[in-house]
């Protein structure tokens, strides 16, 4: 004890802070490693959700007078009812023009059986990545509500926003589509090329796509449901640039989301996961090139 | 004061993690919300002694870390960087107790600023290393600069909501500042 005590008094409060602060991060990420911080973060997130949703409340006028400000005197609420409805227009604009096109390859495929048959479940969103370098959400639903990782997961306008990628008792995360790891097989509606959507730092997408696709401002990408982690059809985002020269062998197409994302309290969990219809994307895949 | 002082320290450094948890995206001027657990703590270094804002380091990376997707660990070290840099700071600037507002308030701004740059910075190598990667110019130019322009706009103006409370017996004055706890 004497020599603790001395090597205490030796090293400066500098020193003795750091190293305290070493040891405690390191313990933190000990248990992390073995789960528990895991579990103990679920513990707590479930015990202070309702104290979270009460600051959001209380925070939300603030954020409409920011908004406010930030387009010019322009209402939030008239701008927040005009975007929900335009997301809502573009999702059945993009489901109608989905279910179009299966018509056309199929008579027998005219009602999409994926979302009359999906099982849903709607989570209230309680936390974001405060770091900025990742689009991660929290929600207040948990495995005990019967999510597990890879769920897909929508806005209110039923919209693809992300992906359930840790689940927790009561809580879980959901990867954002717009984070730089998300990575999604999508169809560029108008041509039915198949290409990867994947997230930027900017809170875009982006895809490669060859240049026998014509792209256009303002095309809808719908997710292709070929990897089986998504329903077919889904919206994701719609064109707003197109980068490239035709020397290039591929357009570099940048994607907005269409739901709003910075702006999400409660989202959708599809629990269920309907099949794609594959023999009805087939022939227009191959003509399209292969994606 | 000093019965109820880590009580309500504590209480306070609660209400502002639930509150940074809950609302921070809300708040978003350039694009990412005000750090402000990061900005208090800054505020609270150069006005508070040292050894409150060096309790409150951990904790409040241990609150963010229990409430947010970094987990504790990543979020205690990512706030670190604040009391090595007060540490170093109040030990080298045991200047007059008339030290002007003025220029405390400016050491504040500079402390919140480069705190800012090594917050981001330690969170950035945490993704880097725990993901695909960081794209860093696009990281850089939208989250390293908007935290930082936003931080210092907000942070100047939490230095006061921090300071006048604050100005009492127990704060501030290079007399009263002390490195060891």
């Amino acid at each position: 004890m004497p020599l603790l005590g001395a090597l205490v008094r030796f090293l400066g409060a500098r020193t003795r802070w750091l190293v305290g602060v070493t040891l405690l991060t390191v313990l933190l990420s000990l248990l992390g490693l073995v789960g528990w911080g895991a579990t103990i973060e679920d513990t707590a997130a479930n015990a202070l959700n309702p104290v979270q949703r009460v600051f959001r409340q209380a925070g939300e006028p603030i954020s409409n007078l920011l908004n406010d400000l930030d387009n010019f005197g322009r209402l939030d609420s008239e701008n927040r009812a005009l975007r929900s409805r335009v997301e809502q227009l573009e999702a059945e604009n993009a489901r109608l023009r989905e279910e179009q096109i299966q018509v056309r390859a199929r008579q027998a495929l005219l009602e999409v059986q994926a979302e009359t048959d999906a099982v849903t479940l709607t989570a209230y969103v309680t936390t974001r990545d405060l770091t900025g370098l990742r689009t991660i959400i929290g929600i207040d639903r948990g495995s005990n509500d019967g999510l597990r990782v890879g769920l897909p997961v929508l806005a209110g306008g039923g919209t693809l926003i992300g992906q359930v990628i840790e689940v927790r008792p009561h809580t879980a995360f959901v990867r954002l589509i717009t984070d730089p790891d998300s990575a999604i097989r999508v169809f560029h509606q108008p041509s039915r090329s198949e290409v990867v959507a994947t997230g930027d730092t900017l809170g875009n997408l982006e895809v490669r796509i060859p240049w026998t696709s014509e792209v256009e401002l303002g095309h809808i990408f719908v997710t292709s449901g070929l990897d089986g982690e998504f329903p077919q059809g889904l919206p994701v985002g719609r064109v707003s640039a197109a980068e490239g020269t035709v020397q290039d062998a591929f357009r570099h197409v940048v994607l907005e989301p269409i739901a709003p994302l910075g702006q999400l309290e409660q989202v959708l969990i599809q629990l269920t996961i309907p099949p794609p219809e594959l023999d009805i994307l087939e022939p227009e895949v191959s003509a399209a090139g292969g994606g | 004061m000093s019965i109820l002082r880590w009580p309500l320290l504590l209480s306070g450094l609660f209400i502002l993690v639930i509150f940074q948890t809950s609302t921070s995206e809300a708040f978003a001027i350039f694009g990412v919300g005000p750090q402000l657990v990061l900005i208090v703590l800054c505020c609270w270094a150069i006005v508070r002694p040292p050894v409150e804002t060096l309790t409150m380091i951990p904790l409040a990376g241990v609150g963010l870390g229990l409430l947010a997707y970094q987990g504790m660990a990543e979020s205690v070290a990512a706030l670190a960087p604040i009391g090595f840099v007060a540490l170093t700071w109040n030990s080298h600037s045991e200047s007059p107790r008339s030290t002007a507002v003025a220029i405390e308030w400016a050491r504040a701004i500079l402390l919140i600023a480069v705190a800012t740059l090594l917050h981001f910075a330690a969170h950035a190598i945490a993704v880097e290393i725990s993901t695909t990667g960081v794209n860093w110019i696009a990281a850089l130019r939208t989250v390293m600069l908007g935290s930082l322009l936003e931080n210092v706009l907000v942070g100047a103006v939490i230095y006061w909501f921090v300071r006048i409370p604050t100005s009492g017996s127990a704060s501030l004055g290079a007399s009263t500042r002390s490195v060891s706890y």
